[in-house]
């Protein structure tokens, strides 16, 4: 396995690429592209998946990068009392995570928004620390506003050696200003191509989880629900603890295509599809975990025995390490056989676990859909359906993650009521947005 | 005090105080009025400076989409590139001469994107009307001298934009992230923290088209429903959104009108304490000089009743002298004549003293005898002779009342003496003086006339007014014409008569009526 520290000109690099043959690697983060099965049954048309994962390896580097967060905070009339304390606190308990390189800034939203600490330097603590305790609740909820103020104070510093991150704390519905998913699914998406991403906190039972959940997902940020106010610390840990560990960000994944293969679409992600031909991004990649993405594909019929190449996957992005742009390259290939029991033997466990786990959440939200709709009945059965489907896959794919799916799908079942719905939804789509997210701890044995 | 006192007093102290007081309340409405009025046209040219800045940010806005559509082209592969990367459009788009669309490839639907195919659903309107090929839009003139525009219009989820520019006869355009332009926006306005503490004090909301608030900021919070005090509308592309600014009647000039009031109740109050101190000055001042001219006319009362005693001494033995001297001794007789008359004089003197302080005690009183009116008449006459004599005077009596009737000789006497007093005083210089007394039922009938100066007419109402006026000049009015007519036209009354002033040619004419019953005969 060879290194390849930086992006080369063109004719070099496809003579290395074809040197390196099956996987290119970086200094910090590793691409590994495979198929769901390697093998395939020869003389007809079929679908199958092709896995393209990244991971995060341990930095060279004594320093991480350094992050640039702005933390933007509900102050509305509904977060007083012990919800704007925790949250102070847990903004107070994130700061200590900081080092003086890092740079902070502070927005709060009622019904107007106040930019509490504008972008800078954590080397005044105090003066920050003092602006965080005065917080106060009482008003609306600028969400919007709140957000756009809070992109502007990021972009002050937005580098591509920076994490740069929003976090956003809400506990209510925007009132103030655009406030359907899809609007801001749009701010989501046109920040994270300046390379900021947005991670958002619901807080109780009230918020929009579908706005919060479209924001996040658009800029690839992390999305927590949070219906306990004691439980904020943990989120701002978790959120932090992965700002903290990106290894390389701004990553953009080509996949090319021969003729034979027809890309149908990228599972649980927006992905731009034209021809055989195929761009995906994906914002971050933290140390020690990996993150995939899942393109579905059409194969031509061919013979037995037959190879063929499934696609080229070139990946670009900003390694942190090195402060540069860095490239990498893998491509994968299927069989042709005759036999479907040497499809079977061959098919790819881990990939087909991945699989499973994505349509189990497509088939959830599918049944989210129907509840929305007030279809009680059809949902449940949608949602036992979707359990036992995975309960099956992971007792085949002996995948004990799936089982948990599973479980949480029969939970779901047993609380579409009106009273258990709200709370229950918001765990739903904090799932599936999880899920979604395609990230993973390493499992050990693909770290060859 | 009296109440009629307490009254005038009030008023003099209230009046100007409220004239005053209404004035300067008709100042202060006034001067909130101009307040409040160049309070509006600063807020709105506030106002306007925001939406200064909103266009400032749309400008720049535009030229980073224009930056990226730049250099134009119609490359496929490069505008999709352009399409993947960019933050601030959703879609490059790009025409041909005729107005059809060449990127995306619309022609061949199965090879656009899903990105593309919904960008091209919410876009189809402009490019099957074509209205960004002809003359529509709000075109200006670039930087590179091609014409360039916005177009705006509403889809499901609220604004959708689109800048444009055209250039060798093909349109360029691009499908803008509207969100992310209304991101700019609000990025670009003030924070509440950020302002001045003028601005702070009120509230400044930018609302959309459908009259939703989109953005606001400052401290103030307006109650629900209420009117901004100023508004602006927005222009193209920001069509139908508008700029509105809330606060309340304190944050405008609040201090001006407090500092105003504040005057005012300073003047008024310095004026109501100057009002009330000069009418206490003046009411102590003249119950003072009451209270001495009060005082002045008890003396006056006092010494009158102490001279009475030995003046009707002196005029009895006055008398007896002059009857009982020699009829020869003729200059012994014309002396003591002299005396009685002086002594007479005397004794209607302070006969009008005594009476009109009776009459200021509300004491006067009448005491009917039997008795005869031209005797009573002729009586005083008598007294008066001597000095009539003296001065010339000739007297012509015209009497015809001879009955008994019962009277106050004593009244009678006095105003009668009154009357021809004045006319020895003041008429003498006509010789001549008429007394006639006639009886018409129970009421008698007495005129005096002279040929002297007469009154003025501009005084004839005054004459009778009792000569009141607080001066020194008390005792000399007892012997002017003030007290004399007063007294005299105040006992006719007492008498159930009047005394009037005739109109005549030449001189003065006095007609005194009293009511004076026919006495029956004694047994």
């Amino acid at each position: 396995m060879r290194t390849m520290k930086k992006f080369s000109p063109w004719p070099a690099t496809a003579l290395m690429a074809a040197l390196m043959i099956p996987a290119a690697q970086a200094d910090s983060v590793k691409l590994d592209v495979q198929m769901s099965t390697p093998v395939v049954l020869a003389g007809t048309s079929q679908k199958a998946y092709m896995r393209v994962a990244l991971t995060g390896l341990e930095s060279r580097r004594r320093h991480r990068a350094p992050v640039n967060v702005a933390i933007v905070l509900d102050r509305s009339g509904s977060m007083g009392g012990s919800k704007i304390e925790e949250a102070k606190r847990a903004a107070l308990m994130a700061l200590r995570k900081l080092g003086d390189d890092d740079i902070v800034s502070i927005i709060t939203y009622h019904s107007t928004v106040d930019v509490l600490v504008p972008a800078t330097k954590l080397s005044d603590r105090g003066s920050i620390r003092r602006a965080i305790q005065g917080i106060e609740a009482g008003g609306r909820t600028a969400l919007f506003a709140g957000v756009s103020k809070g992109a502007r104070e990021l972009r002050k510093f937005v580098d591509r050696n920076r994490v740069n991150t929003l976090i956003l704390l809400s506990d209510g519905l925007a009132n103030v200003g655009p406030s359907s998913p899809g609007e801001l699914g749009r701010l989501g998406a046109s920040l994270a191509r300046e390379g900021i991403t947005v991670t958002t906190i619901g807080l109780g039972l009230q918020y929009n989880e579908d706005l919060m959940t479209r924001l996040a997902m658009a800029s690839d940020g992390n999305h927590f629900f949070v219906e306990d106010e004691e439980d904020l610390e943990l989120a701002f840990a978790t959120e932090f603890g992965d700002a903290l560990s990106v290894v390389g960000q701004g990553f953009t994944i080509y996949i090319e295509c021969p003729p034979g293969v027809r890309p149908i679409r990228m599972v649980g992600r927006e992905a731009e599809i034209a021809g055989r031909e195929v761009h995906a991004s994906l914002n971050q990649i933290y140390r020690d975990q990996t993150r995939y993405l899942l393109l579905e594909v059409e194969l031509s019929p061919a013979d037995a025995g037959k190879a063929q190449r499934v696609g080229d996957v070139e990946v670009g992005y900003y390694d942190l390490d090195s402060g540069s742009r860095a490239k990498l390259q893998d491509s994968v290939s299927v069989t042709y056989a005759k036999s479907p029991a040497a499809v079977e033997k061959a098919s790819n466990r881990e990939v087909m676990t991945a699989v499973v786990s994505q349509i189990g959440a497509e088939r959830n939200e599918a049944a989210t859909a129907l509840r929305d709709k007030g279809k009680v009945e059809e949902a449940r059965v949608a949602f036992e359906s979707n359990s036992v489907y995975l309960q099956e896959n992971a007792q085949r794919l002996d995948a004990p993650q799936l089982q948990d799916d599973a479980a949480v799908n029969l939970e779901a079942s047993e609380n579409l009521g009106e009273k258990e719905w709200n709370r229950e939804r918001k765990k739903q789509v904090e799932g599936q947005y999880k899920t979604r997210q395609q990230r993973a701890v390493i499992p050990q044995r693909n770290k060859n | 005090m009296k109440p009629r006192l307490t009254i005038v007093l009030a008023l003099i102290v209230l009046t100007p105080l409220a004239i005053t007081g209404w004035l300067g309340a008709r100042l202060v409405r006034d001067q909130q009025a101009v307040v409040e009025h160049s309070f509006r046209e600063l807020m709105l040219g506030q106002l306007r400076s925001v939406d200064a800045l909103l266009g400032r940010s749309l400008e720049q806005y535009e030229e980073l989409v224009r930056g990226e559509m730049s250099p134009l082209t119609v490359n496929a592969q490069e505008l999709r590139r352009r399409t993947r990367q960019s933050p601030y459009a959703l879609q490059y788009y790009a025409l041909d001469v005729d107005g059809r669309v060449v990127f995306p490839p619309v022609q061949e639907p199965s090879a656009l994107t899903a990105g593309e195919r919904e960008s091209y659903e919410r876009t189809r309107h402009i490019w099957d009307g074509g209205e960004l090929s002809g003359s529509a839009g709000d075109a200006e003139t670039s930087t590179s001298g091609s014409p360039t525009g916005w177009h705006a219009w509403y889809g499901a989820d609220g604004l959708r934009m689109m800048v444009w520019e055209r250039a060798e006869g093909r349109v360029h355009a691009a499908e803008i992230n509207s969100t992310r332009l209304l991101a700019e926006l609000v990025a670009s306005l003030p924070e509440t923290d950020a302002l001045s503490p003028e601005v702070a004090q009120g509230r400044i909301r930018l609302v959309d088209s459908t009259g939703r608030l989109f953005y606001q900021w400052g401290s103030y919070e307006p109650e629900e429903g209420a009117l901004p005090i100023a508004a602006l509308a927005l222009g193209a592309p920001l069509g139908a959104w508008s700029l509105e600014y809330f606060g309340s009647s304190a944050a405008f000039g609040g201090a001006a009108e407090a500092h105003l009031l504040l005057n005012l109740g300073l003047g008024l109050g310095l004026l109501g304490a100057t009002v009330i101190g000069l009418t206490y000055y003046f009411y102590r001042e003249q119950s003072r000089e009451m209270r001495e001219a009060a005082q002045r006319v008890s003396f006056v009362n006092q010494v009158s009743h102490e001279l009475k005693t030995p003046l009707t001494n002196i005029r009895m033995y006055a008398e007896l002298l002059e009857k009982d001297a020699d009829e020869a001794d003729e200059r012994l007789q014309r002396y003591a004549g002299v005396i009685v008359s002086e002594s007479q004089r005397l004794s209607r003197l302070i006969g009008n003293v005594l009476t009109f302080s009776r009459k200021q005690r509300r004491n006067l009183e009448l005491h009917r005898t039997p008795g005869v009116v031209d005797d009573v008449l002729r009586q005083v006459l008598d007294h008066f002779r001597p000095a009539l004599e003296a001065k010339g005077i000739e007297v012509e009596l015209a009497l015809d009342a001879s009955d008994t009737v019962s009277l106050d000789a004593d009244v009678l006497e006095q105003i009668v003496g009154n009357l021809i007093s004045n006319v020895e005083k003041y008429g003498a210089g006509g010789k001549y003086l008429l007394l006639s007394s006639r009886r018409r039922g129970d009421t008698t009938e007495i005129v005096t006339a002279d040929r002297g100066p007469g009154v003025p007419s501009r005084e004839r109402s005054k004459i009778f007014e009792p000569f009141y006026r607080v001066s020194a000049a008390l005792t000399e009015g007892v012997s002017g014409t003030g007290i004399g007519l007063a007294i005299a036209r105040e006992l006719a009354r007492l008498h159930g008569g009047d005394l009037t002033l005739e109109p005549t040619d030449k001189g003065a004419r006095f007609r005194v009526t009293i009511h004076c019953p026919a006495e029956s005969q004694p047994g």
